[in-house]
Parts: structure tokens; sequence; C-alpha cells
């Protein structure tokens, strides 16, 4: 291993392999400040100029812009309370009211060294771990992958904070959302109503972004628009002590850990991590009501994970040819086109492409921290134009990211569909997050309930026996009866009280 | 008046929604020799969005009529509470959604360079106050960015915008 190593640092340290690492970072971090833009976008976009690019090159890129793109969402997040991607929309959780007490600084100095030290512990991860990694899960068959969608989405109940109710209501609406279109395993076309454009169901990019940010553009409409204030950013050196890093230090490597693990499971990756791991860490804090008040373990939390997430969802995408997430999905194709096949094979027959991805993610990295550090005034700056003006330009920009996915403006109407529903339901308190999850767990869940029903013939009980679904199902059901009986003692605290659970 | 029975009100959409869904899952045909088909999953989600709209809808109506209106604990994400300006200013939104309608609706015929510019000049328009309101400025950035998009992603990144009337 230490050989190829060497090997693919001698393909990387070139000027125009360098070069393109730059560039991808600065326009992966143009894009993820931008909300509306996001990383699979960007190597969207990207990818038809790689064609000419050797492979190495080609995922150098990409790699560039795969972190600047996760990393970037922090800065409108924190400043703006605009998740400038889905991975960083639990930053705004608590980096904006961050930003209400003048503490920008800290929390962007918070969010990018703990970008960097997600990244760079997944980076570790991915490294040494996916070849034993990859081979586990070769073990993973439909009842392991119905019991891990299950398990994901009981934590929705930990989501919802305010309703139980809501909460899971939100959760089952993104579920019913995916089951628009083509119904997994026999292409049954579902809830069309004979409209030929949902034959292929919702997009999840438009979804997504439609749901989080043009909602949340609409919420912002609502009121007089006012010349943003001069928001303090100042940054002296990293903006927080040594001593405040420290009492972050268990919650960095819980929240990376946690992120690379999410990342490893196919189809989740940073925009559910970040919100798993936000939850968790106010779950195990010591205070957990100062969560979403300004505290910077919520900023720590979501920053960490989502670019552990990177590494994570690169294991399975490079060992097994699965996706991690999105932004996967897209290098899958990417790799392809160079014609190499993503897999076991890739590491023994093409290990200098391997090897290339690795470093060109660490440089990659290294690179994100500096640029965001010392150019942070470009990226805010971005940020300081009048929301008036900012806005619209946004929208029009999300419809051509919608558009771009298929190139079709079924996507753009969708967009606008999920942004209206996301307002309705913002301004009827619902919670939007559960829909994602529902939205991109269902049909993995789903798949994977037919797929091992064919496979046992009927029979249900593999999917409690068999040991590691049997593992993540008890762990499910476990999560569940605690939160109930956790609401049941709340309720006995405050009998007065009219909430229901 | 909304606000005090917006649960009951969203209880019954989502009831409304389960029942439309419930019933579109009767059309749906078995393809596969498997135990269970298509329908299946649609109808378990049909019957959970019910049965949690039923009690949506009775929480609902409790706490209304109980005339507590004890404010859920409000969770961050959809709570913007600090910056109230004034009060909202739903017709706004109302016209803002529509500026966009008839700019999706109108991107194919029209065309993507001009319907931007004018959806921008007009949502610029919309979403800013009189006193806020430059024109000329507002015109140039309307223009300069449709133009600018259109052409950094067609020459950039070969994604070609519908042409409509000028292509």
């Amino acid at each position: 291993m230490f050989e190829l190593f060497i090997e693919g640092l001698g393909n990387i340290v070139t000027f125009k392999i360098m070069a393109l690492i730059l560039g991808g970072t600065i326009l992966g971090l143009i894009f993820g400040s931008i909300p509306g833009l996001t990383a699979t976008m960007a190597i969207a976009i990207c990818l038809p100029l790689t064609y000419t690019m050797g492979p190495i090159a080609g995922m150098a890129l990409c790699m560039g812009l795969y972190i600047g793109g996760v990393s970037g969402g922090l800065v409108p997040a924190i400043l703006l309370n605009l998740p400038g991607t889905p991975s960083s929309i639990a930053t705004t959780f608590d980096g904006y009211p961050m930003t209400k007490n003048g503490q920008a600084g800290k929390a962007f100095g918070f969010a990018i060294v703990s970008s960097f030290i997600g990244g760079l512990l997944s980076i570790i991860v991915l490294m040494t771990i996916s070849p034993p990694l990859a081979k586990f899960a070769l073990k993973f068959g439909p009842y392991e992958y119905f019991a891990v969608a299950i398990f994901a989405l009981t934590l929705i109940s930990s989501l919802s904070d305010g309703s139980l109710v809501k909460g899971l209501l939100s959760g089952f609406l993104g579920l019913a959302l995916a089951m628009v279109g083509s119904a997994p395993i026999d292409a049954f076309p579902r809830f069309t109503f004979d409209i030929s454009s949902l034959d292929g169901g919702f997009n999840l990019l438009p979804a997504l972004i439609g749901l989080f940010a043009v909602s949340e553009i609409l919420q912002i409409a609502e009121r007089r628009m006012k010349k943003p204030k001069k928001v303090e950013y100042k940054i002296k050196g990293l903006g927080f002590t040594m001593k405040e890093f420290m009492t972050q230090k268990w919650n960095m490597l819980r929240s990376s850990l946690l992120g690379i693990g999410i990342g490893i499971l196919p189809g989740i990756g940073g925009g559910t991590a970040n919100i798993l791991a936000y939850v968790t860490a106010k779950n195990q804090s010591k205070h957990p009501e100062k969560f979403g008040k300004g505290i910077p373990d919520g900023v720590v939390a979501s920053e960490s994970s989502n670019n552990a997430a990177i590494g994570g969802a690169l294991v399975p995408l490079m060992s097994l040819g699965i996706p991690g997430d999105t932004v996967t999905a897209m290098l899958l194709g990417g790799l392809i086109i160079h014609g190499l096949t993503p897999g076991p094979l890739l590491f023994t027959q093409n290990g200098d492409v391997v090897y290339g991805i690795f470093i060109s993610l660490i440089i990659a990295n290294f690179m994100m921290i500096f640029l965001l550090f010392l150019g942070m005034r470009v990226f805010v700056k971005l940020l300081s134009i009048p929301q008036y003006i900012l806005l619209p330009i946004i929208l029009t920009l999300c419809a051509v990211g919608a558009f771009g996915v298929n190139n079709r403006l079924f996507d753009v109407g969708s967009l606008l569909a999920f942004g209206i529903i996301g307002y309705i339901l913002i301004k009827a308190r619902f919670p939007l997050t559960p829909i994602i999850l529902g939205f991109i767990l269902g049909p993995i869940a789903e798949t994977s309930l037919r797929r091992g029903l064919m496979l046992s013939k009927g029979d249900f009980t593999p999917f409690l026996t068999q040991p590691i679904a049997a593992t993540f199902l008890s762990i499910a059901a476990l999560s569940i009866i605690y939160k109930v009986y956790k609401g049941q003692k709340k309720k006995k605290i405050t009998p007065d009280s009219g909430t229901p659970v | 008046m909304i606000r005090k029975y917006s649960d009951v009100y969203a209880g019954m959409i989502f009831l409304i929604l389960s029942i439309v869904m419930f019933s579109a899952t009767l059309n749906m045909k078995r393809l596969t020799d498997s135990v269970v088909g298509s329908e299946f999953a649609p109808r378990l989600v049909a019957g959970g969005i019910f049965i949690l709209s039923v009690i949506l809808v009775i929480n609902g109506i409790k706490r209304a009529r109980g005339g507590q209106i004890t404010e859920e604990k409000s969770n961050d994400e959809f709570d913007d509470a600090g910056e109230i300006l004034g009060e909202v200013n739903y017709k706004k939104v109302v016209i803002a959604i529509l500026y966009f309608t008839i700019y999706v609706a109108l991107m194919k015929p029209i065309g993507f360079l001009l319907m931007t510019a004018i959806y921008l000049f007009a949502t610029m328009l919309l979403l800013s106050s009189p006193t806020q309101r430059k024109i000329p400025l507002f015109l140039i950035i309307s223009v300069v960015t449709s133009v600018a998009v259109y052409y950094i992603f067609k020459d950039l990144f070969y994604l070609i915008l519908p042409a409509g009337i000028l292509g």
C-alpha cells in the first residue's frame, strides 16, 4: 500500500492536477455557498468537462468539487439561516443563532475546522478500512437493507421534537411522495394519474431544493427585505480558543464517526448525516436545551459529520461500485465513462486511480480550509448582496439546477410544487426533514422488503432472524419504545399542559 | 382563527390525502407472483397517514377547545424568531409564487433568456420596498444575470437552456 501511496503522490503533485484540484475546490465552494446549488449539481455539470482528461485528472477535479461543495454550505447556513447544501441544514440550527448572538466568527471557526477534521478522519478511514469493509458489506442482502432503512426511519421520531405525530406524518408524506412513479421490482406505474411526466416519479434534487431552499425563500419573501446588516464575522485566528476546541473533541470525534458510518450506508450521505449527528449530539449533551439557541456543539456536530460522510460515501463506491450518496452516484458514472469499473477489481487493476482519488481528497481538504479562512471575505461578499436581488437570482439558479438534472421542465415544476408544499408545512409547523428521510429511505425499504420476500418465497421470518437485520430492527424497536417512554415521563411531570404527545 | 385550528385543517388535508392514496391503490395490479405486490407499501403508508391524521385532528380540536394556545416547543427548523419586521405579507408570497409559475410555464415557448430577465426584474420589484427600488440597477442586473447564466451554462457547462423565440 505504501508504494501505491508514493506512486499516487507522484501522479498528483503535478501543476496540472494541482490546478484542477484547486479550481474544483473553489468552484465547489462557490456552488456550496450559494443556496440552491449543490455539490451534486457541480459535479453533474463538470463531468462532461472531464471526458477529455485522464481518469486521475477527472477524479481530482471531482474531489475538489465534492469537498468544496459540501463544505461551502456552511457559509450561508451560518450567516443567512439558509443551508447552502442539504449537508448543512443542521448547521443553520445553531450557526444562525450564533450569528445573531454576534458570534459568527466563532461559528465559522468551528464549522471550518470541524469540516476539515471530519474530512481528514474520513479519508483516513477510507484509505485503511475500505478493503475489509467491502468484504463485510458484501454480506448485506435485502433483509439487512430493509432493517437498516427501518432503523433510520424510526430515528424520525427523535427529529420531531415538538410533535411526534407531525414528525411521523412528515415522514409518511415523504414515503408517499417517493412512491409516485414506477414501483420497484415490477415497475408498475403508481400514482401517475395518466400523466406521463410522473412515470419516473419525482427526482430527488428538485424535491430537496424545493423543500428546503425554495420554501425558505418564500418565507423570507413574507417580510420586508432589509439590507443585510454588517454581520460581525471577524475571525481572530481560528475564532475560538484551544480550550473551547478541547471541549468539542468528543463531539467532533463522535459526529465524524457517525458521518463516516452514514456515508458508508449506500444512498444515505451528508444530507442525512448532519441532521442525525446534530440530534445525537443534542441527545448526548448534558445541556440539550441550549441546542438551537447558538451552541457551538451543534455546528461542530453538523459540519464534522457532513464532511466525514464524504470519505464514508466513497467507501461503498470504490469497493463495491454502489454509490454512497447522490454525489458518488455521479462519480460512478464518471468512472464508467473513463472505462473503469468501481469495485474490488479497481483496487487491484487500477490502484493508481484509487490512490489518486485518496490523495486528491487530502489535498482538496487542505485547500478547503485555507480557502475558507483566507477567502471568507469573498464568500461572505457573495452573501452581502441585498436579499431582494439575491433571492430571485438564487431561484433562477435553482430552476436551472432542477432543469439540468434531466433536461425537462417538469423538474422545475416539481421544484416549485415542493417549494409550495414545504412553505405550507412550515406555516403549519410541520418539520421538513422527516419528509426527505422518508423520500430517500422509502424506496430502499420497499425494494428490500419485496426482494427479501421473493428470496424467502413469501416468508417474513428471515427479516427478523438474520443476525445483522435482527440487530438493526431491535435497535429500531428499542428507540421507539424509549421515545414513547420519555414522552410519557414528560406528560406525567406536566399534567396540565395541553400539548399532546 | 386559522392559526388556532391549523392542526385540524392540516389533519383533514392529510386525511383526504390518505383516502385518495388508498383508492389509487385499488387499481394496482400484481405483476409478479409474490406475497406482496406494488400496492402493499402504498396501502401501509396510506393507512399510517390516515391513523396519524385522525390523531392530529382530534388533538387539534382538543387543543383549540381547551383554550390554551400552548405553543408547541418550537423546532428551530422552522421558527424564524427575532426579526419580525412588520406583519407577514402573504399577498407578496402568493404573487412571488405566481411569478415563478408564469416563469416556468413560459420558459419553453418564450425562451430562457427573455423569461429570466423578465422574471428577475419583476421579482426584484416585488420583493423590494419602494425606497429600495433602483429601477436602472434592477434592469441591468436582470439582463446581465440572464445572459451570463445562459451563456456560462451553454458554453462552459454544455447545458442548453430553452431558447424559445430567440433560438
